[in-house]
């Protein structure tokens, strides 16, 4: 006698048994062996390559979408969202405005406008930046440019790029002062901050929701349709670049930059977090940031770090550099650097000079030959000898 | 009447003349002065070189003392009011002359004031979001853009006083919106609950 449970059982492993044979009969062997494969870390750096009119692109393998056409098909939707949303927001000028004023068409044309695009990141290119904290007067220029180019809202307060003023001997981020008024000062240095881009970045780890990933190229992005505002990145970023939208987004249909990536500057959702993505829809296609367009001093450079005759190695290699909170570990990507010429400040005692500091005026009018040290020639040899002397 | 007509005329040449930013420079420098660009100081044209980063360097340092117009490296100078910007980035090369390090750096965009180009695009400029400058880039499309240069040596360094002055700050950054009240938050949650545990009641008792 076989018992119930015996017989149930044994079909049971019948049926396995059927199975891996016809598995084994369907299936190719090489198949098999390549699903059984572990995952290594070099894989998962490489990404999937996708190979676009000869040009190779790079998807990061943290992403959420693993093919140019899932991208492509989030474009579009993103793409109807924000006419649909910048549509309304035309309407309402038109209403308030009347259907014939110049503001209304403007918007209307504005709307019509805009493109989302959803280009790749290319392979071999790894984004990075540099600052010369000597040329920067802390002006905050880059911080409002940002502001335009990226379509923040401009009720919430949010800025992407902060200018911490510190003091120059102490260097210390502790005793920041956001709120001045009056600048460049000679014992000051002013520290422009947003996303490092780290090459580790922890706000990634702590996602839920794989909502934040690390491109290929090296730019942390946020998809707001994934984002679920639990603002745990926020609390995991050392340098405090994130930013949470509190309510609705507001899209201004005048003065909205119809220039948008996917995962960059397209309108975000309510109670999504968002922070600098290094003006993706700008370099992605050959541009350059909009923060390094409208710095009036120069103190900004951006590149390709890889690139050994860019900007930022030739940086790195004249000047040297440093980067802000180096024991977080996180290895960012933008570089600070003291350079060679210094903004003359306000209280510089000679600012008309090359070399401002406690600089003696000039020889008057009318001296004779070319100019003279400071310190006159006698001196500057007399210091010669005592340094042999020693 | 002839003669005052002949005055009016002769006052409007005298003014177009003073006035005229092309003035000719071989005007007075070739057929009469015949400078050989030895001085520091040229009143008339409102530059010292006795002061400033430049200090030093001598008018023919620069620009040919046989005609001033012309610079040592051939480019005839063009007055800066009716110099477009292609003809400021001629200049580019004698500033590198002396300057080979930053020249260096500009070129790769080291120097920063990068700015992008695309094809049949216009950049068109805008006081915007806190009275900010900012270059509003309009493509029809945003692809196959190409990162050059911004803006010519001479458009930030004036080349007889080459400092560049800090320019002006912007406004302060925007605090966030407050947060609403501590009290507001619990007189709601407390009325909150109290709906919910009615409404429970009222479904208890309904039942």
């Amino acid at each position: 006698m076989v018992e119930k449970g015996g017989k149930i059982r044994r079909n049971l492993l019948k049926g396995i048994a059927v199975t891996g044979i016809a598995g084994m009969m369907v299936l190719d062997r090489n198949k098999v062996k390549d699903m059984l494969k572990p995952i290594t870390k070099e894989d998962l750096e490489d990404g999937y390559i996708y190979t676009i009119n000869g040009v190779e692109y790079v998807i990061s393998a943290e992403s959420p979408y693993k093919t140019p056409e899932e991208l492509q098909r989030l474009a579009k939707e993103k793409e109807a969202d924000a006419k649909r949303r910048c549509m309304e927001s035309a309407k309402e000028i038109c209403k308030r405005l009347g259907e014939n004023s110049p503001e209304c068409k403007l918007a209307k044309k504005h709307c019509q406008e805009i493109k989302v695009k959803w280009t790749l990141a290319r392979k071999g290119v790894r984004w990075a930046m540099a600052l010369d904290l000597n040329r920067c007067i802390g002006c905050r220029r880059c911080a409002y440019a940002c502001v335009q180019e990226n379509n923040i809202d401009r009720t919430q307060g949010i800025e992407w790029i902060k200018v911490l003023n510190i003091s120059r001997e102490e260097l210390e981020l502790i005793a920041t002062d956001l709120k001045y008024t009056d600048a460049p000062y000679k014992e000051r240095v002013y520290i422009p901050l947003a996303c490092n881009q780290c090459e580790y970045p922890p706000c990634t780890m702590v996602c839920p929701v794989r909502a934040t990933w690390k491109e290929a190229d090296g730019i942390i992005v946020i998809d707001s349709y994934r984002c679920i505002g639990c603002r745990y990145c926020i609390t995991a970023c050392p340098y405090g670049a994130r930013h949470l939208n509190w309510k609705p987004v507001i899209v201004d249909a005048l003065t909205l930059n119809p220039n948008m990536h996917v995962l960059g500057n397209v309108p975000r959702e309510v109670h999504t977090v968002e922070k600098c993505i290094f003006c993706i829809q700008r370099t992605r296609d050959g541009g350059t940031t909009a923060c390094v367009e409208i710095c009036p001093v120069g103190a900004r450079a951006f590149g390709n770090l890889h690139d050994p005759e860019g900007p930022i190695m030739r940086i790195i290699e004249e000047y040297g550099a440093f980067v802000l909170k180096p024991n977080a570990g996180t290895k960012p990507r933008f570089f600070y650097y003291f350079g060679p010429a210094r903004t003359p400040p306000k209280d510089a005692v000679n600012p008309k000079s090359s070399n401002w500091i406690g600089n003696p005026p000039r020889p008057e009018e009318g001296a004779p030959g070319p100019n003279v040290l400071p310190g006159g020639e006698e001196s500057f040899n007399e210091e010669k000898k005592s340094d042999k002397g020693m | 009447m002839m003669k005052s007509v002949l005055l009016a005329t002769l006052i409007l040449a005298t003014i177009a003349l003073a006035y005229t930013p092309a003035y000719p420079c071989t005007y007075c420098h070739t057929p009469f002065l015949k400078l050989n660009g030895n001085v520091r100081k040229a009143p008339i044209h409102k530059i010292d070189l006795t002061v400033g980063a430049h200090a030093g360097l001598y008018c023919s340092n620069c620009h040919d003392p046989k005609n001033p117009m012309k610079l040592i490296t051939g480019d005839i100078v063009i007055p800066p009011n009716l110099a477009s910007e292609k003809d400021l980035m001629k200049y580019n090369k004698l500033c590198a002359k002396c300057h080979p390090e930053v020249y260096a750096d500009y070129l790769v965009g080291a120097h920063g004031n990068s700015t992008y180009v695309c094809n049949g695009g216009t950049a068109y400029f805008v006081i915007g979001y806190k009275h900010s400058p900012w270059w509003y880039h309009v493509c029809p499309e945003y692809k196959n853009m190409h990162t050059v240069p911004g803006k010519p040596c001479v458009f930030c360094h004036n080349p007889h006083d080459p400092i560049k002055p800090p320019a002006s700050i912007m406004p302060l950054p925007s605090d966030r919106p407050a947060p609403p009240k501590q009290s507001a938050i619990e007189y709601t949650t407390t009325f909150l609950l109290i709906l919910a545990a009615a409404l429970s009641i009222f479904a208890y008792v309904k039942k």
